[in-house]
């Protein structure tokens, strides 16, 4: 597969000025994003994985604020771009499809007027052109009857409508990156089948990368072609969806395959990890994860551990650094 | 083992506004006509997408809604037409947990008001040494921190709030207990312990679980027995085992192929496994509820209502192909 990037993440560290402290979302993280691959990102929630999403757009509202990193797109720092310039930039270059259909829509509008709306933002077309376009994309996003469709309103759309509304929506600039933050959570099993095989072939008609976020594993293994996983704000290992799935590095990845029920996998007890996900607001020594991890040592607990590579696999632990046969 | 609870022909219809002020009044119907036993001791795990009615189920069952027609046996007695004082004797040994950590728990009562709540109303303890006992035995078996007793429902997180509802359905030892959607909102690490504690605790004071998702992988893991419901109907019934080895109903089949799973690319190819939604509950398609996006159809299906029927050893579907 060619590994052409297209968009570059460098120390990317979010954080939200709160009433009782500084809280630290997404923890100076760095990964790439290659042209025309499915990349997931998965993690339990709060574990900073929609607002990595956020801030590739340079979405961020007070009180929180991308407070160092770099995203690079063809070379521009997104994070340094003017008001106008991250217009243009935003749906042309990167689109979100977010995990509420029914919030994200708005109830007054027609659905055709509310895709208009996003065509004409960024393209000089006559309405009669745009009405055209809309109607093409709720084709695309396999929307029956869709002249009919244009002139209704979101309440008259079941959930999985909307959402391909939605996706129609982001669809409209042909962006190259389409970020998909939960986008079937809402939906129940047999429409999700559905707008899950409908990403996969607009990625394949449109050539466009995709980044999904979700905590549903399954999904991920199903569609992803490399996977990130995410705990409290960092990126503890990052693969390739065959890698993670059959051979998981990290003790947490591990962990959390061990603890979904599945239905092919028939085990007496469910394996649990115990304890809770860090209170990010608080300082914490050595690795994050150590308090929850049947393997942590002593060093676990002291020293932050680095990232590094075993194999295609970056992993952030101790356990595969050099120093952990003779570490206490 | 004998059958702890026995539903027949059980009905739900809420009445909806009609179109026209002499129209035909219209109904949702939310249950209709599902009929099934639960044998003491076991997990009936029922399953669907959402709108199929098995929230509503689940509450007709402890009468918390009146059914509109049919019967709920409980323990030996028929309890359908019970007054609300003579049910208050019998929810001691039916009680719920909900789906929603937050909503449930009431945020301005102390969890061991919160859970001694069912105790209180009930009058299972005689005095305030007892009941303090009971709950600290409660906290210590669901696994939270006793000296958390004077704390608020905010001051926990959403897999400790479960853990509370759970602590709060236990303390009047019921037989039965109806879990509605018990780990949907909860994170994969947490659902787990959920889980866990639930068929513990199950095997510990021998209780009956009605198990309610719309999770099969969860379902498959802790019922015994598993009913699909569609559009308010119970389409297959059998065996955890049976089910997912044979499923035969055309919806089961296209459930299980829906489901995402680890390792499998199940989402390559351009062609959808089920097409369209659930059609509304207030107009149901006539014949079988299934045949408006069933892919094995046949012409019969539009006018033939299909009855549940025995195909295999305690497996009943209900579809005029079998």
């Amino acid at each position: 597969m060619a590994q052409e990037v297209l968009i570059q993440v460098k120390d990317l560290l979010t954080q939200f000025r709160l009433d009782d402290g500084l809280l630290t979302a997404v923890n100076g993280i760095s990964f790439e994003i290659h042209k025309g691959e499915t990349l997931g990102i998965v993690g339990e929630s709060g574990c900073g994985k929609s607002v990595t999403a956020l801030s590739l757009l340079n979405l961020i509202e007070p009180p929180g604020k991308v407070a160092g990193g770099e995203i690079l797109c063809d070379g521009v720092n997104v994070l340094k771009m003017n008001k106008r310039e991250l217009r243009s930039f935003r749906g042309n270059q990167i689109a979100m499809v977010f995990q509420e259909p029914m919030t994200s829509l708005n109830p007054v509008f027609t659905v055709g007027n509310q895709i208009d709306e996003v065509i004409r933002i960024h393209n000089r077309v006559s309405s009669h052109e745009a009405r055209e376009r809309t109607i093409e994309l709720l084709r695309l996003v396999n929307i029956p009857l869709p002249e009919q469709r244009y002139g209704e309103y979101p309440h008259q759309l079941s959930g999985g409508m909307r959402q391909r509304v939605m996706i129609a929506m982001a669809l409209a600039c042909n962006p190259k990156l389409l970020i998909c933050d939960e986008p079937t959570t809402a939906l129940d099993v047999t429409v999700q089948a559905q707008v899950l095989k409908l990403i996969n072939k607009l990625k394949r008609q449109m050539d466009m990368a995709i980044m999904l976020i979700t905590h549903d594993l399954a999904v991920i293994s199903s569609i992803a072609d490399r996977v990130i996983i995410m705990y409290a704000g960092q990126i503890v290992e990052e693969a390739i969806e065959r890698e993670i799935f059959t051979n998981p590095l990290h003790p947490y990845t591990e962990a959390l395959l061990k603890s979904i029920p599945s239905l092919s996998k028939n085990t007496e007890e469910l394996y649990m990890i115990k304890g809770m996900v860090p209170n990010l607001l608080q300082r914490h020594e050595g690795c994050l994860f150590a308090p929850r991890c049947e393997y942590a040592r002593e060093i676990c607990r002291s020293v932050e551990p680095s990232s590094c590579l075993v194999g295609n696999t970056k992993v952030l632990c101790h356990k595969y650094m050099d120093d952990w046969e003779v570490a206490p | 083992m004998s059958n702890l609870l026995e539903i027949s022909n059980l009905k739900k219809w809420f009445p909806v506004s009609s179109r026209s002020l002499w129209g035909k009044p219209a109904y949702v119907r939310a249950v209709d006509d599902v009929s099934f036993v639960v044998k003491e001791g076991e997990t009936m795990g029922i399953v669907g997408e959402s709108g199929c009615g098995k929230s509503t189920l689940g509450r007709t069952i402890l009468k918390l809604l009146q059914p509109t027609s049919g019967s709920v046996h409980f323990d030996g007695e028929d309890i359908t037409s019970f007054s609300n004082s003579r049910m208050r004797a019998v929810r001691r040994n039916m009680q719920i947990m909900f789906q929603d950590p937050y909503a449930s728990l009431d945020p301005r009562m102390t969890i061991a008001n919160i859970i001694a709540e069912p105790m209180d109303t009930m009058k299972t303890v005689q005095n305030s040494e007892q009941r303090l006992d009971h709950i600290v035995e409660l906290l210590e078996v669901c696994g939270i921190n006793k000296a958390f007793l004077n704390r608020y429902p905010h001051e926990f997180s959403g897999g400790q709030r479960q853990r509370i509802g759970i602590a709060r359905a236990l303390s009047v030892m019921p037989k039965l207990i109806v879990c509605d959607e018990p780990v949907s909102a909860l994170d994969v690490s947490i659902q787990s312990q959920i889980i866990n504690l639930l068929v513990d605790l199950q095997r510990r004071f021998n209780l009956t679980l009605v198990f309610i998702s719309h999770d099969l992988g969860v379902v498959e893991y802790i019922s015994d027995r598993v009913g699909v419901m569609y559009l308010g109907k119970i389409v297959e019934i059998a065996s955890k085992r049976e089910l997912f080895a044979h499923p035969t109903h055309p919806y089961t089949k296209a459930l299980l192929l829906s489901i995402p799973e680890i390792g499998s690319r199940k989402f390559e190819d351009e062609t959808p496994i089920l097409e369209g939604d659930i059609p509304s509950p207030i107009n149901p398609p006539s014949g079988c509820p299934f045949h408006t996006r069933c892919p094995e159809v046949m012409p019969d299906c539009s006018q033939i209502v299909p009855e549940l029927k025995e195909v295999g050893e305690g497996h009943l579907v209900s579809c005029i192909r079998h």
